[in-house]
């Protein structure tokens, strides 16, 4: 991973952490996340899934049916954890930077 | 089925085939689940498929490595196969013209419907609109065919024909169709240029998917119709026609680039779009008496408007690849 993360991508990335989860259970678990500020669509998402089962962050994790609407289930695999603990420490670092100038005293 | 779900599925036209047959189900029922609270279709769900369906298809038609040049040059051939054939198709169209100024050795001698029509702008016009023919049905080694084939007759007529008649000029046919509309030199080499970078431009272009043989028919038809525009407004450069014509050119080039084949040229055409419209304020607005300006002026935006051709396609191509290889 040479550039940026998206957010939604790095969203995607962390409401799988906590399990394997379908499509909108994804887009449902990155607005908890964000406190709703993150509003994934399907568009983005699908995009963003298939990106990162390409780069082997993401794998399918089986599927069913439900109500007649078919689930597909992914899971964050072992690289996928590696990279999003990379970016998250990459923006605590960012972060830290504004904190230091505006804060001087809280963050030393 | 509920409205949403009908748009939803309208939607997911915008997918490529193999990809909606294999994840259509899955994307839709997202759709479905996250919108599940509203009574009306949500438009950012219905815009995000489309641009997604129109990143994929963009991507099934970039071949790395260089997809993006190739893409660009696709375009490129494909907007000058329709200069060439236009300008092949004014000189035949213009037989009187033909008749009273083109040298003996270029004069028409072929009468076909009551027509009377020069051998060598018979040989151009078949060369370059078997090009554009062989372009939009996807023949990618015909149209180079055709295209080097165009160099040769030009060749030929240039290097062995002079103009007699004609100071200057060297019997380059298609320079004759602007006998009257431009007051350039009649120089004859620069007509080379078009044709070489035509066949340049169809070789190194990616490989396109061969269409169904109804989309190749609509392509065609809306590509000749096209040829005809612009022979028809060069034919009328200092009147409203060829504002009209001029204005049509990108508008037919968009009908043709909205085939669900290759959308890349529906993002090309906007910058042709915004050349002719100045282009065509220009013509409406004209001094009759000074057509020169207006002759250099038309010239350049057709010019200009090939290289936005091939530039839009190329960036629309690279920046909509994303990190995501091709699906072909």
């Amino acid at each position: 991973m040479t550039e940026t993360m998206r957010e939604p991508t790095y969203f995607v990335l962390a409401a799988l952490l906590d399990g394997r989860l379908h499509g909108y259970g994804i887009i449902k678990r990155a607005a908890e996340l964000s406190d709703g500020r993150v509003r994934i669509t399907a568009g983005t998402l699908y995009g963003a899934i298939d990106r990162l089962i390409e780069q082997g962050l993401v794998a399918p994790d089986g599927e069913e049916t439900v109500s007649g609407r078919l689930r597909r289930y992914y899971r964050i695999t072992g690289e996928g954890e590696r990279v999003v603990a990379e970016e998250a420490a990459r923006l605590r670092a960012a972060s830290e930077v504004v904190a230091r100038r505006l804060h001087p005293a809280e963050a030393s | 089925m509920t409205p949403s779900e009908r748009i939803y599925r309208a939607a997911l036209a915008a997918y490529p085939r193999d990809y909606r047959a294999a994840r259509g189900d899955e994307v839709l029922g997202t759709m479905l689940d996250a919108t599940e609270a509203r009574r009306l279709p949500d438009v950012r769900e219905v815009g995000s498929v489309v641009a997604d369906g129109y990143r994929r298809r963009v991507l099934a038609s970039v071949t790395p490595p260089l997809g993006a040049l190739r893409a660009g040059a696709a375009w490129a051939a494909f907007a000058l196969a329709v200069l060439t054939a236009a300008v092949a198709v004014l000189g035949v169209m213009r037989e009187d013209h033909l008749a009273t100024s083109l040298p003996a050795s270029l004069a028409p001698s072929l009468h076909v419907l009551g027509l009377a029509i020069s051998p060598w702008f018979a040989a151009f016009a078949v060369t370059s609109i078997g090009a554009l023919v062989a372009l939009v049905t996807s023949e990618r080694r015909a149209a180079i065919a055709f295209a080097i084939t165009g160099v040769a007759v030009q060749v030929w007529e240039v290097a062995f024909r002079p103009a007699a008649g004609f100071p200057g000029a060297h019997g380059d046919f298609a320079a004759y169709a602007w006998t009257n509309v431009s007051t350039l030199p009649r120089e004859p080499w620069h007509w080379l240029v078009p044709s070489l970078v035509l066949a340049a431009c169809v070789a190194v272009s990616g490989p396109r998917r061969v269409p169904g043989i109804g989309l190749r028919i609509a392509r065609l038809v809306v590509s000749l119709v096209l040829v005809a525009g612009l022979a028809l407004a060069m034919d009328h450069l200092y009147g409203a026609v060829a504002a009209l014509g001029i204005v049509l050119l990108p508008l037919l080039a968009a009908a043709v680039a909205l085939s669900p084949l290759d959308p890349r040229p529906a993002l090309a055409c906007v910058p042709l779009l915004v050349t002719a419209l100045p282009l065509a304020w220009t013509y409406v607005h004209a001094d009759p008496t000074t057509p020169a300006a207006g002759d250099l002026t038309v010239l350049a935006g057709i010019l200009l408007g090939i290289v936005a051709f091939a530039v839009a396609g190329a960036t629309s191509a690279r920046r909509l690849r994303g990190g995501t290889p091709p699906q072909s």
